[in-house]
């Protein structure tokens, strides 16, 4: 079941001489549960893509449909609430709110839903990625490990459709890294959920399912299905 | 069904962001504390302006009144049947002038003989016992019974000196009356300039005639007017009146103009508007700065699904939190600074016997609401930025450097205001004040000096001046004159009245040319108002205040007043040789356009005319 798909996706910044194409027809498809990693050097389009599918920005021509919805004619407020219920993210600098503890930044998506978080799956999630013991602790006692995971819980709280992760282990060392790569893909294989994650680095994007190789803003060699190694 | 609600997550979110950024709060509050203190400040100095004004047009005789008619009873009767008018009530004067007791001095006391209806219609309620019934009773305020240290009041006695008859027969005559009740005196502002003495209508046939040929004022109430013409219309109606009842004139209470109001008050509020503006850069600013340094954090929760609507609430949670506080702060200090400046401002200007303290609501909901009105708009932008700015955007954001230029300008416009109005508030000095423009610590004018008299005018005896240098704590005392042309008198409907003190003057040369010019130039009419100038023009008789002074005086004078061209030629002043000329134009409206014509070394002939209209020639230089 195809959950995620792009149609000849272009973003391109500047004119003429200076026209860099940053995504440029790009088409592809994700189906549900799959781990995804999209592999580029530094300027071949990965964080544009990523931000294109995420809903943003707004691709200069192209469609991405996630979950049968297509995001192309949605307005900013639309596009917010339909990533907040679809999309969850994980940075590279985990982006948490500095002031609110880890229970309260893990569930502020289903809050902001005006939704009551589902107890019993948050405190799965939470178990799962080894934070019970600090639901009361604010991100600033966390290790950066820590801090990732409680991304990735936010990311997963909701049950959303997709998760898109930017460079996840990008300020972690290699232990750490690991370790939440790991994480990501035992997440992905236990709720069945979907995950794109960006990525320079080779030796990490080999954990995902599949591998797709962007190269000024093209996917180049076709899809890897890493199992095919 | 419950609707999904976000309020709790979004009010931790705001607490959550108010309590990180304890800098920015503490710089937000001083800024809104300071607008506000500011605005609040003007607001109450403003506010009590307006009061006292018209605390000051209210309180004139006949404070139930519009104005007044002057007239018989016949012009009474008629005046009550008319439709504008709503009551008329006639308070006859009883003596030829005001009372002359000693303690009354410096103040206008006058025996009036009212209608019955006029004590309900004026507020003239008594505190004890009853109203006059016969000519030898009278009722007094309780300001007077104060001024006149009576312990017991009802069935004192108390003996004034009355002008009997009229006009120059007029012969100040003693007469004891008794005190029957003292009413609460419905002119309390100006108690120690004006008071009220109530006797009834049959004194005058019984005791002074001559008052009863003469017309009386006939204070009247008028209805339908428009209150948003401020009062303008009074006037208007009044002489309507007066011409349908057979009246032989008109008289206004000291209403302002709205031309006359937005003077006075037009300065309050220009002030309130340029430190709102003012306000309005160091708040914008203060928000600004905020919001352009949490930017990645507005551009990461809307990321996570965080709407416009969402962070706008999140933010303006926080600025209602600092507004509250500040304005709390501003709005108490500022009304105590008001309060403070207030009086003293006043006291600069001829209404400063007429303060009244603003109403504490009025200035709290005014200050509270322009300064939240400034908070707000300051915060728009910010607001706009922080609430519509996308993630991508948001990631890419750098602060534009002009914006620091503009924050220090803003900040130093703010501190520009503040320092200014501290100095306008707290920098001036009554006793500089009264040192730069008196010579002398105390002056001591005939009323006629300046003022229009009823009786005839009598001058200031010789042994004045002595006795007052005898006086164990008196100095010095030195004497000034002012010439009078006699006669000095005019026959009007109500009687006879005598001018202030003015010399008939001819002029020739320079004199003559400058004074022809203000007499011709419409702006130097509207500024000063029109004193016959035109008609003194045509025949060069001009009416002048002209003043003799001893030449030690003279420099003292000078020294106070400032020399606008040429220097002081002492000998020649002393011997009578030379004059000094002051300007008609004392506010130097007419500066830009005209220099003058007279200048120091002009030789110039004045001619005085005589009580027989003969004009005697005198050089001068």
């Amino acid at each position: 079941m195809k959950i995620l798909e792009t149609k000849h996706l272009k973003k391109y910044y500047g004119q003429g001489s200076s026209l860099v194409k940053a995504v440029d027809d790009i088409s592809i498809s994700v189906e549900k549960g799959e781990f995804v990693a999209i592999v580029g050097t530094s300027g071949s389009g990965k964080t544009s893509l990523l931000n294109l599918l995420g809903g943003l920005d707004y691709a200069d021509s192209g469609e991405v449909i996630i979950g049968g919805q297509s995001l192309l004619n949605m307005k900013d407020e639309e596009r917010t609430v339909f990533r907040r219920r679809n999309i969850g993210f994980v940075f590279q600098n985990y982006n948490l709110v500095s002031m609110l503890d880890v229970y309260k930044n893990v569930v502020l998506p289903i809050r902001l839903d005006g939704n009551k978080p589902d107890e019993e799956f948050i405190g799965k999630i939470l178990s799962l990625l080894g934070l019970t013991e600090k639901v009361r602790n604010r991100p600033n006692q966390l290790s950066g490990g820590q801090q990732q995971r409680v991304a990735i819980a936010r990311a997963l709280a909701s049950k959303p459709k997709i998760v898109l992760a930017d460079e996840p282990t990008g300020n972690l060392d290699s232990r750490t890294s690991a370790e939440v790569m790991g994480l990501l893909q035992m997440t992905s294989r236990e709720f069945n959920q979907t995950i794109i994650m960006i990525t320079h680095n080779e030796e990490i994007a080999q954990l995902a399912d599949r591998i797709i190789h962007l190269e000024d803003g093209r996917v180049v060699g076709g899809d890897i299905h890493v199992s095919e190694f | 069904m419950f609707r999904n609600s976000d309020k709790e997550v979004l009010k931790e979110l705001a607490r959550d962001n108010y309590s990180s950024h304890k800098s920015r709060n503490r710089i937000a509050i001083l800024a809104i504390a300071l607008t506000t203190l500011l605005i609040t400040a003007v607001w109450t100095v403003g506010i009590s302006m307006i009061s006292t004004i018209s605390n000051y047009g209210e309180s004139a005789p006949g404070p139930g009144c519009e104005g007044n008619i002057n007239g018989t009873e016949e012009t009474r009767q008629r005046l009550e049947e008319l439709p504008q008018i709503q009551w008329a009530d006639m308070a006859r004067e009883c003596s030829g002038a005001g009372l002359h007791n000693r303690e009354f001095a410096g103040m206008d006391v006058r025996l009036l003989a009212p209608d019955k209806g006029y004590f309900g219609h004026n507020f003239v309620e008594l505190i004890e016992g009853r109203f006059a019934q016969s000519a030898d009773e009278i009722v007094i305020s309780d300001t007077m019974a104060e001024r006149l240290g009576l312990e017991t009041v009802v069935g004192s006695q108390l003996e004034l000196l009355v002008m009997i008859g009229a006009d120059e027969k007029m012969v100040e005559t003693p007469m004891t009356f008794t005190i029957t009740g003292y009413y609460k005196n419905p002119l309390i502002n100006i108690s120690k300039v004006y008071d009220e003495i109530y006797t009834v209508p049959e004194f005058i046939t019984q005791y002074n005639p001559a008052m009863g040929q003469r017309p009386q004022k006939i204070y009247v109430k008028l209805n339908n007017l428009n209150p948003l013409l401020m009062k303008t219309d009074v006037m208007n109606k009044l002489q309507e009146a007066n011409d349908l009842a057979g009246g032989t004139g008109t008289g206004t209470k000291n209403t302002s103009s709205m031309g006359n109001m937005l003077l006075s008050v037009g300065p309050a509020i220009l002030f309130v508007l340029f430190i709102g503006m003012s306000g309005y850069f160091l708040i914008y600013n203060v928000f600004y700065i905020s919001v352009s340094s949490d930017i990645r954090w507005f551009g990461m929760m809307k990321t996570i699904g965080t709407t416009a609507r969402q962070l706008n609430a999140v933010l303006m949670q926080q600025i209602r939190r600092l507004a509250v506080i500040g304005i709390l702060i501003g709005i108490v200090l500022g009304y105590l600074v008001g309060n403070l400046i207030g009086p003293g401002v006043m006291r600069q200007t001829m209404y400063g016997m007429f303060y009244k303290a603003p109403n504490v609501l009025v200035v709290f909901l005014l200050g509270a609401g322009f300064s939240w009105f400034t908070v707000y708009i300051s915060a728009l932008k910010s607001l706009k930025l922080a609430c519509h700015i996308s993630p991508v955007e948001a990631a890419r954001f750098t602060p534009k450097k002009k914006k620091n230029m503009f924050t220090i300008l803003s900040f130093a416009l703010s501190g520009m205001i503040f320092l200014v109005s501290c100095n306008a508030a707290l920098g001036f000095s009554i006793d500089h004040m009264v040192e730069r423009y008196n010579m002398k610590d105390a002056r001591i004018f005939h009323k006629g000096f300046s003022w229009s008299l009823e009786e005839p005018y009598q001058p200031v005896s010789a042994e004045l001046p002595e006795k007052i240098s005898a006086l164990p704590f008196v100095t010095n005392v030195d004497v000034a004159y002012q010439a009078r042309l006699m006669p000095d008198y005019e026959e009007t409907t109500m009687g006879r009245i005598y001018w202030p003190s003015l010399a008939q003057v001819s002029l020739d040369g320079a004199l003559k040319k400058e004074m022809e010019f203000f007499a011709g130039s419409e702006e130097f009419m509207s500024t000063y108002g029109d004193t016959g100038l035109r008609d003194q023009a045509e025949n060069n008789r001009w009416k002048l205040g002209v003043k003799g002074i001893p030449a030690d005086l003279i420099q003292q004078e000078l020294a106070c007043e400032g020399v606008f061209e040429g220097t002081l030629d002492l000998e020649k002043f002393e011997a009578g040789e030379g004059i000094v000329w002051a300007s008609p134009d004392s506010q130097e409206i007419l500066r830009r356009d005209f220099e003058g014509s007279v200048h120091s070394g002009d030789k110039t002939t004045i001619g005085f005319y005589d009580a027989q209209g003969n004009c005697n020639n005198l050089s001068e230089s």
